[in-house]
């Protein structure tokens, strides 16, 4: 019986709703395509004890549409962790961890921001040009809430200026210019719904990015290219009937028409080189600002969207490596945005984030701030590749800008495989150079021509003679210098040592020179052979001078050159030019 | 590890200096190729030194294989 009353009472504690909300304040911001709803909940802990999770409940058509969901607390710095849980009578729950618990009876104050997209219905569905856009906002008069609700109060913002054509009344409720106000309202249960429409003007342009692609490649030469890919489509009520450029150039509503003129995009400040084309070429209506912490591109389209209408364009810029490209070691970390400004308010059915990293990265890891779908790497070759770069794919679908948010990409990266580039173009060369050098070998004449290889090859011959003739020539100087120093030395031994080097490197020389003219006379005939032989008859007389010479070196006793000095010089000369002669008659 | 703890990255070449690297790099390199062209026209079956050849057919390529990755990224393609 006791056990029994202690699980009732247990039951009991349960069942009991842990949170009470106190007061709710909702703003529906629908002047753009995006739904911004702002809720400022106060709850109080009416469980048994102190607690630090709440759940925030959200309506079908929100959860739906749901892009985008912050919680803070209400005057604090800081997002708190959320957490999806399972669907429960038509409404999905978000848990909220608040950080730190709270007291019981305490009360807290949490502001949730949601963006939902593609909620807008347009009605009419088809407008002519003239006309103005009129679009139904489906929600709640009554606060989604998994707990019951003391006080509450919705209100929803519409367009400026612009005309409410209806909205659901459940009293108390009071429609004013640019919004209508629900509530408030005592006591409402848990789970109670209460559906309302609103119809009202919006002309804003219900321009939805379908596809957005971006690339950021990396160069460790410096550089990190950007380049997005981007498909347009005009999503609010279609254009019916023709398009007249003249009606639209003189509409007086201007700016304010449902057609999508122009747009800015917001690029860092660094950004470089950038450019806007699409598929057949550069759309020169474009304009860049340089602001003093970022660069602004005012983009207007080959042609205004209307309804229905679609446009795609490319939009790309270079960025430097040293503000977004971080490295420790062989640690590298690309720290840049998932996504970037588009125009403001833009909605973006699939994102679709490529990372190409340079070749040869290991160990590459993704950090980002809310969770994206990470797809199989790819590759992609491009210049001076050769297995291709890794390409890291990040997809997310329902994007809004709350979403441009940084995110980190590590990786391990060899420093001396920035050498392989450069290295792969010498080696491109070389096989060029090389076959060349293969080429040239190949004998590819038809016919032998006996006169032109003879001439070749006593071209060769005669070239090896000079030689001769020069290595000769070197012998006769080096000895005269030897010959000099002994003058002012009178050191017999290095002058012996001279003379015999000097005998050696000409006995050798003319042995190669009889070699050679033998050779020649083999190759090129008698006549050549004969007129080269002269080469070694003058080397005689040569050779009778230089005994002389050193005789006449060893009894002088004055350090100046002597007469005989200058005789021997001159008789050198003269066997130089003699041979000069005979080379050049061959 | 902790990007707060990593060092901001810089090129090993900075932009400024890559005109002048391309430039004299590939001119040193098409020099040599001309060298390499006319020592290949010059020569006749007897009288070639494949080492000399080689020899310039490395240098050379070396100096291209620089000094065109250096003009590629002068011109934007960041390879």
């Amino acid at each position: 019986m006791r056990l029994l009353l202690a699980i009732a009472l247990l039951g009991a504690v349960f069942a009991q709703d842990a949170w009470k909300a106190v007061n709710v304040d909702r703003t529906i911001d629908a002047t753009s395509q995006i739904v911004k709803i702002s809720t400022l909940y106060s709850f109080e802990n009416t469980g048994t004890g102190p607690q630090s999770k709440v759940l925030i409940a959200l309506s079908k058509e929100e959860a739906a549409g749901l892009s985008h969901i912050t919680a803070g607390i209400d005057g604090a710095k800081g997002k708190l962790k959320i957490v999806e849980k399972p669907v429960e009578k038509d409404l999905t729950f978000y848990e909220v961890d608040l950080r730190t618990p709270v007291a019981k009876g305490d009360k807290i104050a949490l502001r949730i921001n949601l963006r939902v997209t593609q909620v807008l219905e347009p009605l009419p569905a088809k407008i002519a040009q003239a006309d103005s856009q009129f679009v139904v906002l489906h929600t709640t008069a009554y606060v989604p809430s998994r707990y019951e609700t003391v006080t509450q109060k919705t209100t929803v913002r519409t367009t400026q200026g612009g005309k409410l054509l209806s909205a659901t009344t459940v009293a108390p409720s009071k429609q004013e210019t640019e919004r209508v106000v629900y509530g408030p309202y005592a006591n409402i249960p848990a789970f109670e719904s209460k559906p309302i429409k609103v119809h009202y003007e919006n002309n804003s342009p219900f321009v939805v990015a379908t596809v957005v692609e971006r690339f950021i490649e990396v160069s460790h030469w410096g550089n990190i290219a950007v380049e997005e890919y981007i498909e347009l489509v005009h999503k609010g009520a279609a254009l019916d009937g023709p398009f007249s450029r003249i009606d639209y150039q003189m509409d007086r509503r201007g700016r304010r028409q449902p057609a999508f003129q122009s747009f800015t995009t917001v690029l860092p400040a660094q950004a470089k080189d950038i450019y806007y084309r699409d598929e057949i070429g550069n759309i020169s209506t474009s304009a860049v600002r340089i602001r003093a912490d970022s660069v602004d591109v005012e983009i207007r389209p080959r042609f205004p969207l209307f309804g229905g209408w679609k446009t795609s364009y490319i939009i790309g810029y270079n960025l430097p490596s040293e503000e977004y490209l971080y490295t420790k070691g062989n640690q590298y970390a690309l720290k840049t945005k998932l996504f970037d400004h588009v125009f403001g308010d833009v909605v973006v059915e699939k994102l679709r984030t490529k990372v190409l990293l340079p070749e040869h990265v290991r160990r590459v890891k993704v950090t980002t701030p809310y969770v994206v779908d990470r797809r199989p790497d790819e590759l992609k070759p491009t210049y001076l590749d050769t297995t291709g770069r890794l390409v890291v794919v990040l997809e997310k679908s329902n994007v809004v800008s709350d979403h441009s948010q940084f995110f980190t990409v590590t990786y391990e990266f060899n420093y001396m495989d920035m050498l392989r580039e450069p290295l792969l173009a010498a080696a491109f060369f070389f096989s060029l150079f090389f076959v060349i050098i293969i080429y040239a070998r190949f004998d590819f004449t038809i016919s032998s021509d006996p006169n032109k290889d003879a001439e070749e090859r006593s071209q060769l011959s005669i070239e090896k003679l000079s030689k001769s003739v020069d290595s000769k020539q070197a012998a006769y100087d080096s000895l005269i210098d030897a010959a000099q120093q002994y003058k002012s030395t009178k050191n017999e031994s290095d002058l012996q040592e001279a003379k015999k080097e000097f005998n050696e490197a000409r006995n050798e020389a003319n042995a190669k020179l009889t070699e050679k003219i033998a050779e020649l006379r083999t190759g090129a005939g008698n006549a050549a052979a004969e007129k080269a032989s002269e080469l070694l008859k003058y080397d005689k007389t040569t050779f009778d001078a230089v005994d002389s010479y050193l005789k006449a070196v060893e009894r002088s006793t004055t350090k100046t050159a002597g007469p005989e000095e200058q005789q021997f010089a001159n008789k050198v000369k003269d066997a130089r030019s003699r041979a000069d002669n005979v080379l050049a008659s061959l | 590890m902790d990007i707060s703890k990593m060092d901001r990255y810089a090129a090993p070449v900075h932009f400024s200096s890559l005109p002048l690297l391309a430039t004299v790099l590939c001119g040193v390199g098409l020099l040599l190729l001309a060298a390499f062209t006319m020592l290949q026209v010059t020569s006749t079956k007897y009288n070639r030194n494949v080492f000399k050849e080689l020899f310039i057919a490395a240098t050379s390529s070396i100096f291209l294989g620089f000094g065109s990755v250096f003009l590629l990224l002068w011109v934007g393609i960041y390879v």
